[in-house]
């Protein structure tokens, strides 16, 4: 009721007091599922992971091309094949083995294309996370893909959480194998490096990982595309 | 006392209040809840071993509900493969490290919530 109530007087505020030329946010409908603040976030971050409806989105403009927003807020399509939290959408076999009830997961509203470009604009403003976190430059451009594919399935365990490709790999993360169009380079390297401070109490821990090895695994999720069989 | 010392007063209260329930142990219901969101994934919500990631897994995790095996760890092992990742105890990598996700006071939990679903204290 409370929340009906706010984002009726944000609709009467901006109908009556907002200049004429002005155009209400575009993101107003996306509060109910999704943090635009940090603000928003609460203190204890291991049950906000656990019971938030949607990824924080505070820091979007640091985190996704927008290309990819405007095409994707048209046509979404799943990112995280285990839904927001797993822990809500498992089912255990008689076997004993988890698995996800896909039926269970969310679809995303879609938004024509006009709406598309002004949310996408909109969220490419927001970058409330601490700047020295994702640096312009984090990612040097010039890693191994061999390397960093090695360090992916094999070396490092990247594999147990995301897929690489469709059907192929964890599904508690989100995939990864449309990051290439989807995540900013230096997004990705920074959030390899250092997972939990980008996204608090993620369940993607903090391995120890050398620069090297960001770099390479950055330009393997680079070289990805999801249009090709791997 | 006049408003502002009140307030300093309270303050100092709060602080001293918040300082202590840091150091304080971390209870049974809160280690069940990290192992949910951290460990569920690859060991079950059954904590069997059997978690939405193991299908296609090179290394199955460890089944936690195991009696025998489970008790046959030392908590000092358990403490470091938590911490450390499986690499530090010889075992797959695909045991990640958890010491930047977790406080040593939920680590400590995390053995003690480990002796319990074993039915393995000691
Ligand atoms: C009914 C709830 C709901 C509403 C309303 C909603 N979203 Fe989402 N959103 C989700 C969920 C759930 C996901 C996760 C989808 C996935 O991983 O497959 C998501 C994912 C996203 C992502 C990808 C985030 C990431 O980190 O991968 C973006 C971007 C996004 N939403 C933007 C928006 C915008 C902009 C709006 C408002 C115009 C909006 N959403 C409204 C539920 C919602
Ligand atoms: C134990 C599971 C786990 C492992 C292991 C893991 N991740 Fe993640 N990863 C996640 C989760 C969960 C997220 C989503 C972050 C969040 O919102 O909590 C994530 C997010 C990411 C992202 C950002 C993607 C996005 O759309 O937000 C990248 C890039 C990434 N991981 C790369 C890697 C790489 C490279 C490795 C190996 C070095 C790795 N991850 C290992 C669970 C894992
Ligand atoms: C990405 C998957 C994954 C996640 C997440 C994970 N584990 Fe594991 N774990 C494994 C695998 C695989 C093994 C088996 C390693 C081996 O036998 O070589 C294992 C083994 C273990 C062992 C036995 C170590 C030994 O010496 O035999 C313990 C204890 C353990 N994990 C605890 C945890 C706890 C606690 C968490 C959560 C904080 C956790 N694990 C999260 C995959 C995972």
């Amino acid at each position: 009721m409370r929340k009906f109530s706010i984002s009726l007087c944000v609709l009467l505020g901006s109908t009556i007091f907002l200049p004429a030329d002005a155009q209400p946010d575009p993101l107003a409908s996306c509060a109910q599922c999704h943090a635009l603040t940090l603000n928003e976030i609460p203190e204890d971050k291991i049950t906000h992971r656990m019971e938030r409806k949607a990824p924080d989105l505070h820091y979007a403009g640091r985190k996704f091309n927008q290309d990819w927003l405007v095409h994707w807020l048209q046509e979404p399509v799943r990112i995280r094949p285990g839904g927001v939290f797993f822990g809500r959408h498992v089912e255990t076999g008689t076997d004993g083995q988890d698995v996800i009830a896909s039926d269970s997961l969310l679809e995303h509203p879609s938004f024509n294309e006009k709406e598309a470009r002004d949310i996408a604009a909109a969220l490419m403003s927001k970058s409330e996370v601490d700047a020295g976190l994702v640096p312009e430059g984090a990612y040097a451009g010039k890693g191994n893909v061999r390397f960093g594919k090695m360090a992916f399935v094999k070396l490092r365990g990247c594999i147990a959480c995301h897929e690489n490709e469709p059907g192929k790999g964890g599904v508690s993360g989100p995939e990864l194998y449309t990051s290439s169009q989807r995540l900013r380079p230096d997004f990705i390297a920074a959030m390899i490096a250092r997972p939990q401070e980008i996204e608090p109490r993620s369940w993607m821990p903090h391995l120890e990982m050398s620069d090297r090895d960001v770099q390479n695994l950055t330009s393997y999720l680079m070289s990805l595309d999801p249009g090709e069989e791997q | 006392m006049n408003c502002t010392g009140l307030f300093a007063a309270t303050l100092l209260i709060g602080l001293g209040y918040s300082a202590v329930a840091m150091a304080e142990p971390v209870s049974m219901d809160r280690a069940e809840k990290l192992y949910d969101t951290y460990c569920a994934q690859c060991h079950g919500m059954s904590r069997n071993g059997k978690g939405i990631n193991t299908v296609g897994l090179s290394v199955q995790p460890r089944d936690h509900t195991d009696t025998k095996a489970m008790s046959d760890l030392p908590d000092d092992q358990i403490r470091l493969v938590i911490e450390e990742g499986g690499l530090a105890v010889n075992k797959s990598i695909l045991m990640p490290a958890w010491g930047e996700a977790m406080s040593a006071e939920e680590i400590t939990a995390m053995v003690s919530y480990l002796r319990k679903v074993c039915k393995c204290g000691n």
